[in-house]
């Protein structure tokens, strides 16, 4: 069964590797260029997996886990951040607000491959 | 010392002294000596209660608070151009740390992959039809290898480019910073210009031409002060345009290197298909996955980049805006001749300070994150 990743990230080229990365193990992909733009497509279809930036114009990735969080669809769904930030305040945060785990930019997309398979199969 | 403090100190002394004089001619009278100290006392009682009125009077007084108020806006510009400033040097020394990373890691990765495809050939064996398929497969992914080595040296170029403009930013950053002693200079000149006004104030009643020389001197001011507006925005208007040129190379780079990267992977993938390869290969594929994912890592740091150069980008224009508002200030600073038009002034010098505030609000999140956690970590919750 073909499973659907929800990519969200105000940089168009972290997005096409993303994509590139992740279409090359098999899973389909859907961007989104930021917070809001990602809450309207995951609200439009079920994915397995968010993969979602913190730093983005209109609407942060905290805001969107949170807001994500909120939808019965989207409770259990695994949500990664992929973002420049590291700090452990920042990644409080983001357990607080219901990631699943926290990867930091840049990311190696062998590694990014198998901690979707890991989380997603 | 205003105008009128003087006369009425002189008149002060005149007074005493003719009624020393009176005293010293008129006969011997004892009632005399306190009659006459009562007479000083009196008159410098006068001048010190007419004077009080005329100071409450002065016209200079409702002149002198609102240059103050310029004074202290015009300070706290300065103390914002300082930050932003500031905030540009290390944001450009970020840049140049970044790309010289994303070189280091192209460069190793490029290498390692080109010598990993150039050795495939003698993997597979001679004399076969299979095996002289796969010799053409090979032919063609070190053919595009050598393609995407030749756009890895325009990268090694544009890089070098930007390296290039990035330096000249952060002398053209130090040569504005050079600039904001002149506004230092016109905020120290302010606070002698409202002396020099409410002095003129005091002396506009009866000597109106001298009214000229203050105009003349705010005029110089305001000169001043739009010299310094413009030679500021000329300075960012360059840096402005260098930072874009540095942006648009960054982002050549990216499409170039994105494509050479899909390239690669589309033969790596097809070598993998062909039953003969697929014997041959399995030792070379995964270096060649690995290489081509150090090369999908290195275009992360370029990405930074283009991030980082945005956001000082961004910074730029909103310093740009407050510098034009800065000069209308300036401008109408020349035009001021009374309380009103003073206040009207200090009015929008304020509009400059909440502009800086604004952009300072506006850019307070830096675009890249910072933290002890090194790139590529990945934790599960």
């Amino acid at each position: 069964m073909n499973k659907y990743v929800l990519a969200i990230d105000d940089s168009a080229s972290i997005r096409q590797m993303v994509n590139f990365t992740l279409k090359s193990a098999g899973y389909s992909v859907v961007d989104a260029v930021d917070g809001r733009d990602g809450l309207a497509r995951a609200k439009g279809q079920q994915f397995d997996l968010v993969l979602t930036d913190q730093n983005m114009p209109r609407m942060d990735g905290l805001a969107l886990i949170r807001a994500l969080r909120e939808l019965p669809s989207y409770q259990r769904t695994p949500i990664l951040m992929l973002t420049t930030e590291s700090s452990d305040e920042m990644k409080s945060q983001g357990r607080a607000a219901g990631a699943t785990g926290w990867m930091v930019k840049p990311f190696d997309p062998l590694k990014l491959i198998e901690v979707v398979r890991k989380v997603i199969g | 010392m205003h105008h009128w403090s003087v006369r009425a100190l002189v008149v002060g002394c005149v007074w005493t002294l003719l009624v020393g004089v009176v005293s010293a001619v008129l006969p011997d009278f004892v009632g005399w000596l306190w009659a006459s100290i009562a007479a000083v006392a009196v008159g410098w009682g006068a001048l010190l209660l007419l004077s009080a009125r005329r100071q409450g009077d002065d016209p200079a007084n409702d002149a002198e608070a609102p240059m103050a108020l310029l004074q202290a806006e015009l300070a706290s510009c300065v103390h914002a151009f300082e930050a932003q400033f500031q905030a540009i040097e290390t944001e450009s020394t970020q840049v140049l740390g970044v790309l010289a990373d994303a070189v280091d890691r192209l460069s190793d990765g490029f290498e390692t992959l080109h010598a990993s495809v150039k050795s495939l050939p003698s993997l597979v064996p001679a004399g076969t039809l299979d095996s002289s398929v796969c010799r053409s497969a090979l032919r063609q992914a070190v053919a595009v290898l050598d393609q995407v080595l030749d756009t890895e040296t325009t990268h090694e170029q544009a890089s070098h480019t930007l390296a290039v403009l990035t330096e000249a930013l952060s002398t053209r950053t130090a040569q504005a910073n050079a600039l904001l002693g002149e506004v230092n200079a016109i905020a120290k000149q302010s606070a002698l210009l409202a002396l020099n006004a409410s002095i003129e104030a005091a002396r506009a009643g009866d000597a109106g031409r001298e009214f000229v020389v203050v105009a003349e001197e705010v005029t110089a001011l305001s000169q001043r002060t739009e010299g310094f507006s413009t030679q500021m925005a000329a300075v960012l208007s360059a840096m402005q345009s260098l930072i874009g040129d540095a942006a648009v190379a960054m982002d050549a780079v990216n499409v170039q290197n994105t494509d050479g990267v899909r390239a690669v992977r589309a033969q790596v993938d097809q070598l993998r298909a062909m039953p003969e390869a697929a014997v041959e290969l399995p030792g070379s594929a995964p270096l060649l996955d690995a290489q081509a994912a150090k090369i999908v890592e290195a275009l992360q740091f370029q990405d930074i980049v283009a991030q980082i150069v945005g956001h000082v980008v961004g910074r730029v224009g909103g310093m740009r805006e407050a510098l034009v508002e800065l000069g209308a200030v300036a401008h109408d600073a020349a035009l001021a001749r009374d309380a009103g038009a003073v206040t009207a002034v200090c009015r929008r010098a304020e509009r400059v300070g909440q502009t800086l505030r604004t952009l300072a609000a506006r850019t307070a999140n830096p675009p890249v994150g910072r933290g002890a956690t090194p790139g590529g970590s990945i934790e599960l919750f």
